[in-house]
């Protein structure tokens, strides 16, 4: 049986079973005084690690809901850090787009030339779309379609 | 902006709630892997799941201003927000 050890802290292992140690590392810091416009660090991923017994362990981070992302190849291949995983609002938290309507020069809605907001632009045989970051902002990914080809446009 | 086609299959993309480094952790709907963009290179890598190492190529966009996109492509189309 293998003990896992986790953060320098070698925590006691039960002979026959699984066992899940929990690592609870939540640190939330306030935003800065005087500055409302500060962005606080978000608190630190909740980060279980499941004892494989004899099989590789496996690292999952748990987020708002209760749900248990394996992160294992994550951690072990591309070198990412469990606990820097951030926020863990879950899944349905930020709902994407999919083949949104698109608006054509002349529509009720269009914009105004001379307006001066932010955007994302593609171009794709031709097809040239638009997406307000404002829009973007609200659902960060939006599953578009060219003909047969399919991309996400993300911010 | 990424494909989203890896081999036949066509991936909804979403949002996982996560960040790392402050940048959005993507996961498709279809096998919750889970998909990155890793500093300096192109593209979303599959860092997580069942097309772990996979990669979704990127495809060119351009983060502007509307009064110069239009000016460029007259006849853009706008996503109407829903």
């Amino acid at each position: 049986m293998v003990a896992t050890r986790l953060n320098r802290l070698r925590l006691p292992h039960r002979a026959g079973m699984r066992r899940i140690s929990y690592i609870m590392a939540v640190v939330m810091v306030a935003a800065g005084f005087g500055c409302s416009s500060e962005v606080p660090d978000p608190p630190m991923a909740v980060v279980v690690v499941e004892d494989g017994d004899g099989d590789e362990d496996k690292i999952f981070v748990v987020d708002i809901d209760g749900k248990k992302w394996d992160v294992t190849h994550a951690v072990n291949h591309y070198g990412f850090e469990a606990t820097k995983f951030e926020f863990g609002a879950g899944a349905d938290a930020i709902r994407p787009l999919s083949n949104p309507e698109m608006l054509l020069p002349g529509d009720p809605g269009y914009p105004a030339d001379n307006m001066v907001f932010t955007m994302i632009g593609t171009v794709f045989d031709g097809d040239v779309r638009a997406y307000g970051i404002d829009d973007l902002n609200f659902h960060e990914v939006v599953n578009e379609s060219f003909g047969d080809v399919h991309v996400a446009v993300a911010w | 902006m990424y494909s989203r086609q890896v081999g036949g299959n066509k991936l909804i993309l979403a949002s996982s709630g996560w960040t790392y480094l402050r940048t959005f952790v993507l996961y498709d709907k279809q096998t919750e892997s889970l998909w990155y963009h890793m500093p300096r290179t192109h593209g979303l890598t599959c860092i997580a799941g069942e097309y772990a190492d996979s990669t979704l190529r990127e495809f060119r966009s351009y983060f502007t201003r509307w009064i110069q996109w239009k000016a460029m492509h007259p006849d853009t189309k706008f996503m109407r927000y829903p």
